[in-house]
């Protein structure tokens, strides 16, 4: 889906509202950052989004994530994104930078989070997770644990998940069952099952950490009786690479009503090792460390949508030829003003703004005209084609096309190729009157086909063919009328002249 | 209803009253911080029409936390 990064509205908060040169210098830190280095931090991480990660939006939920043999596949184009996204170093941007990350301040990251969100929610839901897996982990792990764990996750080589709810406990964390036992070695043996896991499996990354809520054998009751454990998929050897697979996998797939590209999890853990996070028993507390950088970024992910969503119907309400102003028709206007505006003249000002587009989309329609072949084959050439000529006369108006497509508010857009019964870029012809009160009278909307489209003349007074809509080939089959079009290439002059 | 009911009883509307309030002190921040320009302009009009057409809402969430909220825990178990 097309996105474009909202980069004035970004630098109006910056500068203009948080005015974040100052609020850094005051709270000492940050001292660094000129105007250059944000805008450049911006821009680049709005290239990314708009340009590698968002195309991926559309077909990524379309073809969703499968489980094979236990290992979850994510869509087709994630692995190179999320590649690209770790080796920007995106996913480190406020991290450590004892650590590797780049401890860059947290409102920037903010900014490009919601960009990242806006452009894709399936794919930043993996790196979400791994950026508050690290956030948890620096907060509260060990010094071998941060070493061990913080560099690979800010560089996106390995991601994180957070395994919190179970079927009967999501909210309610003080029933949960999840068990953990001490094992002589000082690690843990984590049995127990978890759902809604995000990405709790996937192909993206050489390991995933899972951060499990589970109770110890002594443990109080309710959540005071919580301890917090690294569960990684692959057990880090002496090196600290990914070893040995450890003892747990996902078991289904959540079905979900979107972000199909991200894979929600039930997640077996079946003995499978684990290490203790901070203390005992305090697991909880240092979890609800990730969970409210979760919550601030799932706001992002809100913001994101939104913002998404405001691009498209902006775009979808200055294209779409819709309605008309009850106080009349619209004259047109400057172009370009505001989108309250462009809605308001979008009968007028987007027909002319987008005539050129349109007629190029028309063409393979009105060269698709369903009119007996042979007859098409005898029609005269550009000029000639008049009201008086035999075979217009006898041509056959097609009222299919316009009972298919009357009356339906909820048309989508490719169907408005075929749907203007009329140049396009005389709607408004001071010089039509016939033409105007023909469309405009009507009461319709300026896009309903009206009247008999034979009537309209072109400026020599000849009338000439209208779009009658796809032919009978086209309808049983686009690509294949496509092709019978490029094979009767030579019939587009039966139409007229075109401008 | 008794008290401990009280704030779950009215948190939805609470929590809807409370974020209009805070958009309405940042969309006043924004108005004030926008610059003279076509940008800032369209800043103001967006801030013009939140004070005037959504707002307003918080009047109806208002009165909807302060009305009794035994309406809401009231009905039996049974009566589902």
């Amino acid at each position: 889906m097309e996105y474009h990064p909202p980069r004035d509205d970004q630098a109006f908060l910056l500068f203009c509202l948080f005015d974040v040169k100052r609020a850094w210098r005051d709270i000492g830190a940050f001292g660094e950052f000129g105007d250059d280095l944000i805008r450049a931090v911006i821009d680049e991480s709005g290239k990314l989004a708009s340009q590698a990660i968002a195309p991926l939006n559309e077909p990524g939920d379309r073809e969703g994530c499968r489980l094979e043999d236990g290992q979850v596949r994510t869509p087709a184009g994630f692995r190179e994104a999320f590649a690209a996204l770790a080796e920007g170093g995106w996913l480190g941007l406020s991290g450590n930078p004892e650590f590797g990350g780049q401890g860059m301040p947290k409102l920037l990251g903010c900014l490009i989070e919601e960009m990242f969100w806006a452009a894709n929610a399936s794919l930043y839901l993996y790196g979400t997770l791994t950026v508050g897996g690290s956030i948890c982990i620096d907060a509260h792990g060990s010094a071998a644990q941060k070493a061990r764990y913080l560099p690979r996750l800010y560089a996106g080589e390995w991601t994180a998940a957070m395994a919190l709810t179970e079927a009967h406990a999501g909210t309610d964390l003080g029933i949960m069952r999840t068990r953990a036992e001490p094992h002589p070695d000082g690690t843990y043996r984590i049995t127990g099952n978890k759902i809604f896991i995000t990405s709790g499996d996937h192909d993206l990354a050489d390991n995933i950490v899972h951060l499990v809520l589970a109770r110890l054998p002594d443990a109080p009751e309710g959540t005071r009786g919580i301890s917090l454990f690294i569960v990684p998929k692959y057990l880090p050897d002496e090196d600290g690479s990914a070893g040995e697979r450890n003892a747990f996998a996902a078991g289904s797939l959540e079905h979900k009503m979107g972000i199909h590209g991200s894979a929600t999890c039930v997640m077996n853990y079946d003995g499978a090792t684990g290490f203790l996070v901070g203390e005992e028993n305090q697991g909880l507390a240092a979890m609800f460390t990730m969970m409210n950088y979760e919550r601030l970024s799932v706001g992002l992910q809100g913001l994101g949508a939104g913002e998404l969503a405001y691009q498209a119907a902006v775009r979808y309400a200055r294209e779409r030829l819709q309605g008309r102003s009850p106080s009349g028709p619209v004259k047109r206007r400057r172009p370009g003003r505001s989108a309250a505006g462009a809605c308001r003249r979008a009968p007028h000002a987007a027909h002319h703004a987008c005539a050129q587009r349109r007629r190029a989309r028309l063409r393979h329609v009105r060269r698709h005209a369903a009119r007996p072949r042979q007859i098409r084959r005898r029609l005269p050439g550009p000029g000639l084609v008049g009201a008086s000529h035999p075979h217009r006369q006898g041509l056959p108006h097609r009222p299919r096309l316009r009972v298919r497509r009357a009356g339906a508010t909820g048309i989508r857009r490719p169907r408005l190729r075929g749907r203007v019964g009329r140049r396009a870029d005389r709607a408004g012809c001071p010089d039509r009157p016939d033409l105007r009160g023909h469309q405009r009278g009507s009461g319709h909307g300026p896009d309903q086909p009206q009247g008999d489209p034979r009537r309209r003349r072109d400026a020599e007074g000849a009338a000439r063919p209208i779009c009658a809509g796809p032919s009978w080939r086209a309808r049983a089959s686009r690509a294949g009328g496509r092709r019978a079009a490029a094979r009767r290439g030579g019939h587009r002059r039966g139409a007229g002249p075109r401008r | 209803v008794t008290i401990v009911d009280l704030p779950g009883a009215v948190a939805t509307d609470y929590l809807d009253l409370l974020g209009y309030a805070l958009y309405a002190w940042l969309w006043a921040r924004m108005a004030g911080a926008a610059p003279d320009d076509a940008f800032g302009a369209a800043k103001r009009h967006t801030a013009a029409f939140f004070f005037a057409r959504l707002l307003p809402r918080t009047l109806a969430l208002e009165q909807s936390v302060l009305a009794d909220s035994g309406v809401v825990m009231g009905l039996a178990d049974e009566a589902f």
